[in-house]
């Protein structure tokens, strides 16, 4: 299967163009497709290291980002969503495409998979297992994450926990992770080297960009790991950084309240989510700044990883 | 690829599900989006699933048809908890609480509740009672989503039903009906018939309509209220219906063009029976089916029209192959919807008031 950086631009162009560009994001595969010169370096910078799909005829969703017509094309310079062929959202500056783009395919892997339970966290992996960060927009989620994946942490998600009911592991949705206005300059000051895509200024958001997802992390896109840690961070300027237990108890209603689908699962969504939680210590972080606190996640998965894996003998209560 | 294939697809595989397993990939990838748009990949996930069918299915395709079942159940889980909650609400007044559609199919378990998006009680109570019928929704928490005055009169002077009502944390909607077409509509069924007609189920306190009324309104609501948006899944509901009485209840086929003669709903009946026949192929008693087209059959040019505007209606065109023809469907759909809906005076204020509205922030509604 050959990745997207190994096509010509021309052929990446001529995909996005014309049949779409089709690729495995893991549990899903999402063909993108666009008219808009502007969308090729970006999507071939971010979806460099995903195969594509073109071995699957059927897709699970088709996204396509297109200028308005007439009016919104000339005047108001807007551009347009279609999800498998169907306007979707309202309209939007043409300068926000990016944006849009990675919002329309969000939107699909988020409300359509529902033969998953899906929590509203990041995910990420070390030693084979896996850490929850729960959070609300502005709680430094992201942040957070991408400081993770840039020091050796595997990316599964920077939005969603994908847990197929009665399996007791999070499935791997890798994708460029969303950055914010503060956060942008974080992350560059926190490595150099870290591949970043275009700013756009002026969103809903504020500024936001993107952070490619790294290689390994898409190579291992079918690979799930076991939860072993639920984390709940909050950035505050300032603050020193520390860990407090929680209660499963807490965590359970946290999670759930943020929870993508746990109302539309019923019984089979709140049994998945115990079984989570169960195998889960979980914590609350307050934080001020990333290096401590990517540290203080080192310290507590190192620390766990040299006793036995019991599922939660030893958490906190 | 045009769409009126991915129509015949999409009503190909409602028709047939057992076909599926010999479905090739290509046709799965327009398929799918077409249930999706049309509103029942639901239905069809639960038809694949009742045939026994999915194991044969492409594993994409099987997983999709798997994530489009919880919705639907949930929607069902939410009507049962809704209609306990407004049964408790009313239960000091000793209405007759009669559960229209979607509520109605679920609560009696019937096959047309199954895989079915809708998550909205409707419910008839008797016109003198409404107010009664209010007043304990709104002690419950329920508030009127309607706020603009001039909605508020439009519903309560010409309406069928009361403004929609939201619960204020639930945020779940019931409509209170009175009666199942417009005050100002074309035909004025006697909802006294349909309310001395429907039948207990065996839950205390709950009532629907009889086979032959639930048949009616559902047929109302496609052909004779609205424009066609319910489209196939309302005759998708039609389909079930038919098929379940038919078998079921003794009798069914014989009373229902006679019961649509005294309610003045021969010509829904008619359409109904027609597109469900036509594209779902209903098994329609051919006595049934005479007697129906005896009965409502518009004149010559219209039923052939309607043809195309239905089969338009029931899979909309994908936007980003959206033709001419295809939007001048919309515009007579909606022009056709608004003439059965009032007279001409009322729909000229209405159209005028509505329209007012966009530009100039009116009085009434400062004050609201």
């Amino acid at each position: 299967m050959s990745r997207v950086r190994e096509l010509t631009a021309p052929a990446i162009a001529d995909r996005l163009r014309g049949p779409g560009l089709a690729l495995d994001l893991g549990p899903v595969v999402a063909r993108l497709g666009t008219t808009l010169p502007e969308l090729l370096d970006p999507v071939r910078l971010l979806y460099g290291g995903f195969p594509i799909a073109d071995h699957e005829p059927l897709v699970d969703f088709e996204v396509r980002i297109e200028p308005g017509r007439m009016l919104r094309r000339w005047i108001a310079r807007q551009g347009v969503a279609f999800v498998d062929g169907q306007r979707a959202f309202a309209p939007f500056p043409r300068a926000q495409a990016l944006p849009m783009l990675e919002w329309a395919v969000n939107w699909c892997t988020f409300t359509r998979p529902n033969q998953y339970l899906l929590l509203h966290s990041a995910v990420v992996e070390r030693h084979g297992r896996c850490l929850l960060l729960p959070g609300k927009p502005g709680s430094g989620k992201s942040t957070l994450t991408a400081g993770l994946v840039l020091s050796g942490w595997r990316l599964l998600s920077d939005e969603v926990a994908v847990v197929p009911p009665g399996a007791h592991h999070v499935l791997p949705v890798p994708r460029p992770v969303g950055l914010k206005d503060a956060s942008i300059q974080a992350i560059e000051r926190f490595d150099a080297g870290a591949v970043i895509g275009p700013r756009t200024p002026g969103t809903r958001k504020g500024t936001v960009a993107h952070l490619r997802p790294p290689d390994d992390s898409v190579a291992r896109r079918h690979e799930p790991a076991g939860p072993a840690w639920i984390v709940f961070p909050r950035f505050e300027a300032g603050a020193v950084t520390a860990l407090r237990p929680i209660s499963r108890p807490e965590a359970f209603l946290r999670v759930a309240h943020e929870s993508f689908n746990y109302s539309v699962l019923g019984d089979v969504g709140f049994e998945t989510l115990a079984e989570i939680v169960d195998r889960c210590s979980c914590y609350a972080m307050r934080y001020g700044d990333l290096a401590t606190a990517i540290e203080a996640l080192d310290d507590l998965v190192t620390d766990r990883s040299s006793r036995p894996a019991i599922a939660g003998s030893e958490a906190p209560r | 690829m045009t769409g009126r294939t991915d129509r015949d697809l999409l009503l190909g595989a409602l028709r047939d599900p057992l076909c599926l397993g010999r479905l090739e990939i290509h046709a799965w990838s327009e398929l799918l989006p077409a249930a999706r748009r049309a509103g029942v990949l639901a239905r069809l996930a639960h038809l694949t699933q009742q045939r026994g069918v999915d194991d044969a299915l492409p594993p994409r395709a099987r997983q999709q048809l798997a994530a489009a079942r919880p919705l639907a159940e949930q929607h069902a889980r939410i009507l049962r908890w809704e209609v306990s909650r407004i049964r408790d609400a009313l239960s000091a007044l000793d209405v007759r609480l009669v559960l229209l559609k979607g509520a109605a199919y679920v609560l009696a378990g019937l096959p047309a509740g199954r895989g079915r998006l809708a998550s909205d009680v409707d419910v008839l109570v008797p016109r003198g009672r409404i107010a009664e019928v209010e007043r304990a929704l709104l002690a419950r928490g329920f508030r009127s989503m309607k706020l603009h005055p001039y909605d508020q009169r439009y519903y309560r002077t010409w309406s069928h039903e009361l403004p929609p009502l939201r619960h204020e944390r639930r945020r779940s909607v019931v409509d209170v009906h009175h009666t199942i077409l417009p005050l100002t509509g074309r035909v004025h069924p006697d909802p006294e018939k349909l309310l001395a007609a429907a039948e207990p189920l065996a839950e205390p306190g709950l009532w629907v309509l009889s086979p032959e009324d639930l048949v009616l309104h559902s047929a109302t609501h496609l052909f004779q209220d609205g424009d066609l948006g319910g489209g196939l899944r309302d005759l998708l509901d039609l389909d079930a219906l038919l098929r379940d009485f038919g078998e079921r209840r003794s009798g069914f086929w014989s009373q229902l063009v006679p019961r649509a003669e005294s309610l003045g709903l021969t010509r829904p009946l008619y359409y109904s029976l027609r597109f469900c026949r036509r594209l779902l192929e209903t098994p329609v008693p051919e006595s049934t089916w005479r007697a129906a087209e005896q009965a409502g059959r518009p004149p010559r040019p219209l039923p052939t029209l309607m043809d195309e505007l239905v089969l338009r209606a029931v899979c909309p065109d994908r936007d980003d192959r959206r033709t001419p023809g295809a939007q001048a469907a919309r515009v007579v759909l909606y022009a056709r919807s608004h003439w059965l809906r009032m007279p001409p005076w009322l729909l000229a204020y209405h159209l005028t008031r509505k329209a007012l509205r966009a530009w100039v922030p009116d009085r009434d509604e400062a004050k609201a």
